[in-house]
């Protein structure tokens, strides 16, 4: 039974379906095994160069989970953003959106499949970064901890990168203006992390990287992992997170329903 | 008498004074603490400051900060303890103070000493007076045990690896 008559004979479920076959596109099909592969080999060189190297051996082992948990939670969260700003300009440029359109599955299930399968990169690559950190976290009792809060903040980051990806897409009329705006959108998120401590001081700075997605949830990762709890003040740094996942996920679905069309060209 | 205010106090009987004399004008070097222990790579601040008890101003001053090892074999580089070692005050009128934040981290363990040195700008022959000693201990923290690392890095990739061939071959022969 093909996709298109499983989504016809359980409407309700065309989601799960698109979904499914997405994650098969992406993971037997398409570059995500290449992309995990280029993550791990990422963390391995972090995770070596953290064990072995004299300068960054010099860091305290909390800091090393820190510093690993945080390069998880980008990389990973990149991963599904490139994901899904492939998703819907992607099946523009090779041709395919129109019969997609066509299958039974509305626009909102669509768009909910695609983000399903583009996500399935982040599930991936925390799974990826376990070993990683049970290995720089052992003996200190903080890889419990520096796992639970990757996976809540890098799944936060991830929904609201993919689904931030997943508009673009949907407007976009090539993968490459989609890519490019994406990416270029990523490192404008990311650009004030590589700012001094110094720029946090003061209310504007501190309200920058409050506010800002990406740097709220490293400050919340790194606080966390460093001091082994999570504080009522701390607490207020996972705002700015929760509220871009839900307000661009919830985007997402809106525009992927209402304005997910053929243009010109595909 | 509240904790607090017990600290204070004995902060406050802590207090040194030296004198950095200019003719008729002094200025009184303090340090609010004697005593600072802090683990490797913690970043302190300790704080000193500098008064003008006399009725002239003072001369244009310079305070400099310095960090040793209190144990023999120790290289201690202060720079990459403190980034601001040096702070120009420029004069200071009869009953007016400068408070100087120092910042440091901690780069090496075990035991050290800072000290501040004043002294007038435009007569450097003069020899600085120092403030009084702070002592740093500092805790070593245990880094990473780097056994194991290399199968776990060499490992995971060409496990990945493995899987991505292995899905190519059989999508292939499909």
């Amino acid at each position: 039974m093909s996709s298109d008559a499983r989504a016809e004979r359980h409407g309700s479920a065309a989601w799960t379906v698109v979904g499914a076959q997405e994650v098969r596109d992406l993971w037997l099909g398409g570059s995500a095994l290449l992309l995990a592969l280029a993550f791990s080999l990422l963390l391995s060189i972090m995770s070596y160069l953290a064990a072995t190297n004299t300068e960054l051996n010099f860091l305290e082992q909390r800091e090393s989970v820190s510093l690993l948990a945080q390069v998880s939670i980008g990389a990973g969260s990149l991963l599904a953003l490139l994901a899904a700003a492939d998703s819907f300009s992607g099946e523009r440029e090779r041709g395919t959106l129109e019969s997609l359109l066509l299958t039974p599955a509305s626009r909102l299930q669509l768009t909910v499949g695609k983000l399903l399968g583009a996500l399935s990169l982040w599930v991936a690559a925390f799974a990826i970064s376990i070993p990683y950190i049970l290995f720089l976290g052992r003996g200190v009792g903080v890889a419990g901890d520096a796992l639970a809060v990757g996976f809540l903040l890098g799944s936060l980051l991830a929904i609201f990168l993919a689904s931030l990806g997943q508009i673009i897409s949907i407007f976009a009329a090539s993968n490459r203006v989609s890519l490019t705006l994406s990416l270029f959108l990523l490192l404008a998120l990311f650009a004030p992390t590589q700012l001094p401590a110094s720029a946090e001081q003061g209310w504007a700075g501190e309200l920058l990287f409050r506010l800002n997605p990406v740097t709220a949830a490293e400050r919340y990762v790194g606080r966390v992992i460093m001091q082994g709890e999570a504080g009522s003040q701390d607490a207020a740094w996972l705002v700015s997170p929760i509220v871009a996942a839900a307000v661009f996920a919830v985007v997402a679905l809106f525009v992927g329903a209402r304005f997910l069309r053929l243009r010109a060209g595909g | 008498m509240p904790v607090g205010s017990a600290l204070r106090a004995a902060i406050a009987g802590f207090l040194a004074t030296l004198v950095v004399a200019d003719g008729a004008a002094a200025a009184s070097v303090t340090v609010d603490r004697a005593r600072v222990n802090a683990r490797l790579g913690d970043t302190f601040v300790f704080r000193t400051e500098i008064a003008n008890d006399a009725s002239t101003p003072t001369p244009a001053l310079i305070a400099h900060l310095n960090i040793l090892s209190l144990r023999d074999g120790v290289y201690v580089d202060p720079e990459d303890w403190s980034s601001r070692r040096t702070w120009y005050l420029g004069k200071l009128r009869a009953g007016d103070n400068r408070s100087i934040a120092w910042s440091v981290k901690a780069i090496n363990g075990g035991s050290y000493a800072a000290y501040v040195a004043v002294l007038p700008q435009n007569r450097p022959v003069r020899p600085p007076e120092m403030s009084p000693t702070v002592r740093i201990d500092v805790e070593n923290r245990a880094t990473l045990d780097a056994g194991g690392i290399l199968p776990l890095a060499v490992g995971v990739p060409a496990l990945l690896a493995l899987l991505g061939g292995g899905v190519r071959l059989a999508r292939t022969r499909r």
